[in-house]
């Protein structure tokens, strides 16, 4: 059994040393990656799943279940990837078994578009409180595979590349689940007027968009 | 201006995330030049596109909440203690939301895991250790089976040792079953023998054990239920066995890779090996799931 990783070696340690630490019976070590990386694999979960009980179960259990499965690891990925794959497997889990209900009302196709109401006389955190609101109800509308794939891509940063190791599916799929997340999100959250669910409606010509307003003080 | 459906959006956020194929994207460029309301909707999903990246890109990343973060602390320092997560009486403490409302998934660490390839494969019988720690059945299910606690039944002499062990199992823990197996007595000859003269080494079970006969086994999965019934998992070992010739020296009403399963020791010759098989076993195959030998 390797020597256990102790103060600063551990914090030295890179994800691969750390997860061969654990399985070698370090203590500390799985403790480690897990405060490296459990800001992230949260941000996923509760985006994903949109509650945070729900998320708060799911990444318990995925970092129970990746805890247990370490020795598995065989390295074909990054370290964060294999955790990143563990949780989003656990969230897309819970999501499919239960439908996902926007816990607030989507704006009507009438109601001022997220862009237009950036910049009006409320305060910025209004402003940030309403649209992160609004954007939660809107990802709650999406399918479980689009709306985890947008929160990877345009929420956490990660590329096409990575996203497909993490859900184990073709590059080109992933493209796919982005652009058509994206494109029911705008008619959502009113910067587009389109087609949802199985009811066709009108998608407008470039002069019914609203006027773009500064993108920055919406978030 | 003519609607664009919401099967015509996606092919168009398709088009423009260049996944089509040839043949599709060549159908999508025909309509752009020839369909005004594609042009038009293309063009707009352009420009909808880069909002919605910008408006999910704005969104501020939320770090673990302190509560949670401690929660999964302690579950961790739990499972490095021997995962057992749960206190006499079925209450899971800090256990997550869903595990609670779903009463009859129990997960035992790695310590008890090892207990139940010991019980299943040498005989000693820990019917009092997984009486006091599963917390998997409810105490609705305890009062509508009218079942006690207990996670064995007694084994007739020849029958297969019976657990109700709830253990989450993995490829790796079948195959330590299936090795420790191949050194273990036989026991489909010595089972009642094993479980007397290991009495002594476990604690007594609360409660009786319920009849095999009349009442089958104790199960811990609702999933699992079907088997319970002796006809139906008769059914099920001969559709095991059609496929895996030899003798059930025991059976585990267990998970595998956490989905409920019953987990069969079979003897065939001078080797052992372990099959992990689903709910549905015995109705059209057996729903097999894993084969690992020793």
């Amino acid at each position: 059994m390797p020597d256990a990783l102790r103060g600063d070696k551990l914090r030295d340690a890179d994800d691969a040393a750390l997860l061969r630490a654990h399985v070698g019976g370090d203590r500390d070590a799985f403790a480690e990656l897990v405060r490296r990386h459990r800001d992230r694999l949260w941000a996923v979960a509760l985006r994903t799943l949109g509650d945070r009980e729900d998320a708060a179960d799911a990444v318990q259990d995925a970092l129970i279940s990746a805890y247990r499965s370490a020795a598995r690891f065989r390295g074909e990925s990054a370290v964060t990837t294999w955790l990143h794959r563990i949780v989003v497997n656990a969230c897309l889990d819970r999501a499919r078994r239960r439908q996902a209900h926007p816990t607030v009302p989507l704006p009507d196709v009438e109601s001022p578009t997220l862009v237009e109401r950036s910049g009006t006389g409320a305060s910025d955190t209004t402003d940030a409180s309403d649209t992160t609101l609004v954007v939660k109800a809107a990802l709650a509308q999406l399918p479980a595979e689009q709306r985890v794939a947008l929160v990877l891509m345009d929420m956490q940063g990660y590329s096409v590349a990575e996203i497909a190791a993490m859900l184990d599916v073709a590059e080109g799929t992933v493209k796919s689940r982005c652009a058509r997340g994206r494109a029911r999100l705008a008619v959502l959250l009113g910067h587009l007027r389109g087609g949802s669910g199985g009811n066709p409606a009108p998608v407008g010509d470039v002069g019914s968009i609203q006027p773009q307003r500064a993108e920055g003080g919406v978030g | 201006m003519a609607d664009l459906s919401s099967d015509e959006l996606d092919l168009l956020a398709d088009y423009t995330a260049d996944v089509l194929g040839p043949a599709e994207a060549a159908r999508v460029e025909w309509l752009l030049r020839t369909d005004a309301r594609w042009a038009a909707a293309h063009r707009a999903l352009i420009g909808a596109d880069a909002r919605v990246r910008a408006v999910l890109a704005a969104q501020r990343s939320p770090g673990m909440p302190a509560d949670v973060a401690a929660r999964v602390d302690a579950a961790l320092v739990r499972e490095r203690r021997g995962g057992l997560v749960g206190v006499p009486g079925g209450a899971r403490v800090g256990a997550s939301r869903g595990a609670v409302q779903r009463r009859r998934r129990v997960f035992l660490g790695v310590a008890a895991a090892a207990a139940a390839v010991a019980a299943i494969a040498g005989g000693v019988s820990v019917a009092g250790q997984f009486a006091h720690s599963r917390v998997a059945t409810s105490a609705q299910d305890a009062a509508a089976g009218g079942r006690g606690a207990p996670a064995s039944a007694p084994s007739p002499a020849g029958a297969p040792r019976t657990l109700s062990s709830g253990t989450d199992y993995d490829r790796d823990t079948l195959a330590a079953l299936a090795r420790s197996a191949a050194a273990a007595p036989d026991l489909a000859m010595e089972g009642s023998k094993a479980q007397a003269s290991a009495a002594p080494a476990a604690p007594a079970a609360p409660t009786p054990t319920p009849a095999r006969g009349d009442q089958g086994p104790l199960v811990t999965s609702e999933a699992l239920s079907r088997l319970s019934a002796p006809a139906a998992l008769a059914a099920c070992l001969q559709a095991i066995q059609a496929a895996h010739p030899g003798t059930v020296a025991a059976i585990d009403f267990a998970q595998f890779e956490h989905q409920p399963a019953l987990i069969v020791l079979i003897r065939q010759g001078t080797t052992s090996f372990v099959v992990a098989v689903g709910p549905n076993c015995g109705i059209a195959g057996a729903d097999e799931k894993a084969y690992v030998t020793a």
